[in-house]
């Protein structure tokens, strides 16, 4: 199978052209993900006949000469919270899978349906998407595929791991307080929280819905952009998404944009390397400007508590009459949610009305602002605390310290992967304006093409 | 915030909500009862004034 292309934008262009087949691309797919996905954990089901009955059906399209889709021929998995026809959509859990098998795909996979790519399956994921960490006491962690001991990060780890193996070349995964950005950041892919509000999250298993979005990873930022790109849509049965479409396309270049470094909170509670890296990703944008977000350690606590509160009377039901099928480590924390005052929360989103207007008001002076995505890179699976500084605190709360201010006022948000003296990759967060996700892809590709940030694939 | 007490308002709140909590789990749902104490002191009294509207379930950026 050597010589098939490997980028999704290389795929959708030899198949659309009659180069490759979609089948022998699919194949191609299956089989690194038999040969590798035993060790690194991040497939959780495998749907290989739907994907080769649906590659066969591309092939015939183009054999009548019928035009293909933007991403014909491309191999994809979800994250497990996605609703998949035949299956119980699991969401990472136990108690889920007795659910009744889902009678349709979710829509944002409709619709990539319709641009001609190809579902090879569901993706491994923290329990209910509470987690930072990839792990998962029910399916067993998804691995980081630089370096198979390590955390993939969560709770979109399997996503993550899964473009960053080389298994496909991109994947959906959702992001509450940092699921798609901190797991691109210690797995070394690009990845994108649209704004809130701008995928449906139609027929996917919800985590805090006021928080809750979805969005893609992929292994370089014309990829990203196309997947994107072809996930823009109407709502479906979201009552939060706009449907507004704003298509990218090709990412511009950068002449013109008003770039800073997010200073203050963001400077500090991270390893020095990783400052190091945000500062290498500036000094190549020729950024040399620092800004602050006000109150984003306030943002950070206001997130905490509505996700805590959300999330826990979402699963109340199960909380009660089957606490002992959770995952341990997120039983912990929802039966906590379930018991917080109600004035912690309404203060909570008192606090996030007041906070998204301030911040807002930074996108008067500034386009984009840079930011670490992790204080760390991939910590060791089972590790328990992280080393910042000289202080010694819990792992699990401490890897969303940065993207959580972030998302509690859903902001769109692209993750570039740079690598460290050590080996590990580290994202870079780059945040904009609400709606402009073209100029976080924008920037994401100016240090792409400037060679400061690349994602690796393979089993390292 | 300094007087909350994790395990009493366990004790109070977890019948009142139908939920038998194992003792085994206890330690940790009181550590993340903590967690939660001290997020809610960080936004005790910010912003300052009443007078604030939208505090809204549906949030649009």
């Amino acid at each position: 199978m050597s010589g098939l292309p490997v980028t999704a934008t290389a795929i959708a262009e030899a198949v659309a052209g009659g180069l490759v087949s979609a089948r022998d691309v699919t194949w191609a797919a299956l089989s690194r993900i038999a040969a590798g996905n035993g060790r690194v954990g991040a497939f959780t089901d495998v749907t290989a006949d739907r994907a080769l009955a649906q590659a066969d059906a591309l092939d015939a399209a183009r054999a009548r000469g019928e035009m293909l889709g933007p991403l014909a021929g491309v191999p994809y998995g979800v994250k497990n919270l996605f609703d998949i026809e035949g299956l119980p959509t699991r969401a990472g859990s136990k108690i889920n899978r007795d659910r009744a098998p889902a009678a349709r795909d979710a829509l944002l996979i409709e619709r990539l349906t319709e641009a001609g790519a190809i579902l090879l399956g569901g993706l491994n994921m923290g329990e209910y998407a509470y987690d930072f960490t990839g792990e998962n006491a029910h399916d067993g962690p998804s691995r980081n595929p630089r370096d198979l001991a390590r955390m993939s990060g969560g709770s979109s780890g399997g996503s993550a791991a899964a473009v960053a193996a080389g298994f496909v070349p991109a994947s959906l995964g959702s992001d509450t307080n940092g699921s798609i950005r901190v797991p691109s950041s210690l797995c070394g892919t690009f990845g994108l929280k649209p704004t809130y509000g701008r995928l449906t999250r139609s027929r996917t298993f919800p985590f805090c819905e006021s928080l809750d979005h979805l969005g893609p990873f992929a292994a370089n930022t014309a990829d990203l952009a196309l997947v994107y790109d072809a996930l823009q849509g109407p709502a479906g049965d979201d009552p939060a998404c706009t449907g507004r479409v704003d298509a990218v396309g090709t990412p511009g270049g950068i002449e013109g944009l008003r770039i800073a470094i997010a200073g203050g909170y963001f400077r500090q509670g991270a390893q020095a390397d990783v400052l190091d890296a945000v500062d290498r990703a500036a000094t190549a944008l020729g950024v040399s400007r620092e800004i602050e977000i006000p109150e984003a350690a306030r943002g950070r606590a206001a997130a905490f508590l509505i996700t805590n509160a959300e999330s826990s009377a979402l699963h109340l039901d199960r909380l009660r009459a089957r606490a002992g099928d959770f995952d341990p480590d997120t039983r912990a924390r929802f039966l906590a949610g379930a018991l917080l005052p109600a004035a912690w929360l309404v203060q909570a989103q008192r606090f996030r009305r007041w906070y998204h207007d301030q911040v807002l008001k930074l996108f008067e002076e500034v386009d984009v602002i840079l930011a670490p995505a992790t204080p760390c890179p991939a910590p060791l699976l089972g590790q328990q605390t992280l080393k910042l500084g000289t202080e010694e605190v819990p792992l699990r709360p401490n890897m969303g310290l940065f993207t959580q201010p972030i998302s509690c006022i859903g902001l769109p948000v692209a993750v570039a992967p740079l690598k460290l003296a050590g080996g590990l990759p580290i994202g870079v967060q780059i945040i904009a304006a609400p709606w402009r996700e073209d100029l976080c892809l924008r920037v994401a590709a100016a240090l792409e093409a400037a060679g400061i940030a690349r994602a690796e694939t393979g089993i390292a | 915030m300094s007087s909350f007490d994790p395990a009493k308002h366990l004790d109070a709140m977890a019948p009142a909500l139908g939920l038998d909590i194992d003792p085994a789990w206890r330690p940790q749902v009181e550590q993340f009862l903590g967690v939660a104490a001290r997020m809610a002191a960080l936004l005790e009294g910010f912003p300052p004034g009443e007078e604030l509207e939208h505090a809204a379930p549906v949030f649009r950026p």
